[in-house]
């Protein structure tokens, strides 16, 4: 479905294609995405927009080789990293990749720490499956510093129940950056922070991009920061990508209503009038996706057409988007 | 607004003030305390009927245990507590009887908040029934009549709380809250964990109840741009102490305090000219508080004078706790 023009790009870092993935459940399969498509090139931010159970964070999962077991399925298409297919590779081959090259900062800290553990010895570990040349502690306190953390000896030798959930949040962040990976996939990095943190932490990311062109897959459900820290925006709704544009474009002209309905449902703090409109209506779980428009029933300009499948369209400037209309 | 009663619009349904909330840090052999953990200190707040109070601040900041105090779910050191005008803290205790059940709380976690066990018909019938807000015979109805005021279908009344979204949970939670007929409701971050269009949503519902019930809320949240567009009336909370106070359209357009502007300008907006800026430092912990101004350490006009604390400015309607407030 990607457009032959972004094919040429040779500065591609990762490719998704059409992909499909499913969990078992004792009636057979039932997809959670359908076909989704997007790439990343080198230094590049891309978002991933959509509410939750819409499939972004299984997408992500799918891209380090994570799908959820037991039932997790993959049903079409690939995943390819630096033009190497991921499905293809071995579990010592992923291994590699992981920490390498592709890391995640995942959504809840306190799920993703040892809880026996103590947070220092939890960061080193790190090193133990793979070498470096840099001083270890070195990189540990320096990037300690670069999210905001004082105190380090203290914070090293806690275990994770003594911090709090903002301390925690950023030490994964750090924990993520250890190994100075080409690709950072951020699930909801800054959702738990205050906006204090998350102008910190969004800096550091947007600093690391720049000065080392490391990408960047941030998925949020805030289009205000998706507006002011990536470069293009791809938005997902019930399992499939709905549109997808470079931010600029995307911000000043969204074309699906569901992202239409997006950029009028956040309350801003730059908008004189003070209404904000809310999208009628609930994301349909999966299983029970209508047949054609997936979001026919909460779409104010719905008509009969849209019961057959909604044809995908370019825009002038390589954007794309799903809908009749 | 046009349902108040005028003789009871603007009079304060809860007014504290120099209200204190401190929990004792005990050590030693024989736990003797050694000193306070100030996390609600020196607030004096008022919340007029029918009207969105906002409380907004950083996590840690006590506001939540402002809340919780208000509600009476927390023991009070000292201040002063009014409920519609009586005196409710009678040596530090709250007075039930003053209170009823006139003051509700819905919580940030809509998912332990409502009992898994219980259908959604239980959980509104146990408190409509404990405090006689209505006969056994009409119970039913009246639970029927109060999901349909947040929106739900009647027929969710025997269903389990599994079986609904985080949207759905916390407008159970509402009903719940409703069906007390409380004359001020207490939100404690109750959209944080939703959607962005389901958040939309409960803050249209929010709107509704207070023009039709004339319903008081005190919302506190960290979500400055998502206050904005509900409140009336703002606080601004830094380390157990309001730091600001006013109009909510004043406040955010021609912030005073340097912490408010601070926060105002960390919060990303569509515009992409706009970076939000970043605050300088480290929040300090209630343990090891800076003497004098608490923000000082953190703060661009900061000075000498800054070692002592601030008193809050008195004025009409806009109150600020700094030496060196910003020019409007």
């Amino acid at each position: 479905m990607e457009p032959s023009i972004e094919e040429e790009k040779p500065d591609c870092l990762l490719r998704v294609s059409d992909l499909s993935i499913g969990i078992d459940r004792p009636d057979g399969v039932l997809a959670l995405t359908d076909r989704v498509s997007f790439h990343l090139l080198e230094g590049e931010i891309l978002g991933l927009i959509g509410e939750s159970g819409c499939g972004k964070s299984i997408s992500s999962l799918a891209i380090m080789g994570m799908l959820p077991e037991p039932g997790g399925t993959l049903l079409t298409g690939e995943v390819s990293f630096r033009d190497r297919n991921l499905f293809q590779l071995d579990e010592s081959g992923l291994n590699q990749l992981r920490g390498q090259n592709i890391s995640m900062i995942f959504q809840e800290p306190f799920a993703a720490m040892n809880p026996l553990i103590r947070v220092g010895e939890q960061m080193l570990e790190v090193f133990d499956y793979h070498s470096v040349d840099f001083d270890k502690h070195q990189k540990i306190n320096d990037l300690l510093n670069e999210v905001g953390l004082t105190d380090h000896a203290r914070i090293l030798k806690s275990y994770p129940h003594e911090l709090s959930g903002g301390m925690l949040q950023r030490i994964m962040i750090a924990m993520s950056l250890l190994l100075d990976p080409d690709l950072l996939i951020a699930d909801e990095p800054t959702t738990a922070l205050d906006v204090t943190v998350q102008a910190q932490i969004m800096n550091l990311i947007v600093r690391l991009k720049r000065e080392r062109k490391m990408s960047v897959l941030l998925i949020s459900h805030n289009i205000s920061l998706m507006a002011q820290y990536t470069d293009r925006i791809s938005v997902m709704y019930a399992g499939q990508i709905v549109e997808s544009n470079d931010t600029a474009s995307f911000l000043d002209d969204p074309q699906h209503p569901y992202s239409k309905g997006l950029m009028h449902a956040i309350p801003s703090l730059d908008q004189r009038e003070g209404k904000i409109l809310s999208i009628p209506g609930q994301v349909p779980e999966p299983g029970k996706y209508p047949p054609g428009c997936r979001f026919k029933s909460r779409c104010r300009d719905a008509t009969d057409e849209c019961l057959a499948e909604p044809p995908e369209k370019n825009l002038k400037n390589h954007g794309r988007y799903r809908c009749h209309y | 607004m046009s349902l108040l009663d005028p003789k009871s619009a603007g009079n304060p349904v809860i007014e504290v003030r120099n209200l204190r909330t401190w929990f004792p840090v005990k050590q030693g052999l024989w736990g003797k305390t050694s000193h306070y953990i100030k996390a609600v200190d020196d607030v004096s707040l008022r919340v007029n009927a029918g009207e969105i109070v906002a409380l907004v601040g950083e996590s840690g900041c006590g506001k939540s245990t402002l809340g919780n105090s208000l509600a009476g779910l927390l023991p009070i050191r000292g201040g002063e507590l009014f409920f519609q005008g009586n005196t409710a803290l009678k040596k530090n205790r709250l007075q039930r009887s003053v209170f009823q059940n006139k003051v509700q709380v819905i919580f940030q976690d809509p998912y332990s908040c409502l009992n898994p066990k219980h259908t959604v018909y239980e959980i509104l019938s146990f408190p409509l029934l404990y405090h006689n807000i209505c006969s056994r015979r009409e119970v039913k109805d009246t639970i029927a009549s109060l999901l349909q005021q947040v929106g739900m279908p009647p027929d969710y009344m025997n269903r389990y709380p599994h079986s609904f979204s985080g949207g759905q949970r916390q407008r159970i939670s509402i009903a719940r809250a409703i069906g007390m007929q409380p004359d001020l409701m207490i939100c404690d971050e109750i959209v944080s964990s939703l959607d962005v269009s389901i958040q939309a949503q409960i803050v249209e519902l929010l709107l509704e109840l207070r023009k039709e019930l004339g319903l008081a809320l005190l919302f506190i949240a960290h979500d400055l741009s998502l206050v904005k567009t509900l409140s009336d009336r703002l606080y601004v909370m830094y380390l157990g102490k309001i730091v600001e106070s006013g109009s909510t359209k004043d406040v955010l357009s021609h912030p005073c305090h340097p912490y408010t502007r601070a926060l105002i300008d960390a919060v990303p907006t569509l515009n992409r000219n706009k970076p939000p800026a970043i605050l300088q430092g480290e929040v300090p912990s209630f343990s090891s508080m800076p003497a004098g101004c608490s923000f000082q350490n953190r703060c661009i006009n900061r000075s000498d004078q800054c070692i002592k604390v601030p008193e809050i400015s008195p004025s009409s309607d806009r109150e600020v706790r700094c030496f060196h407030p910003l020019k409007k």
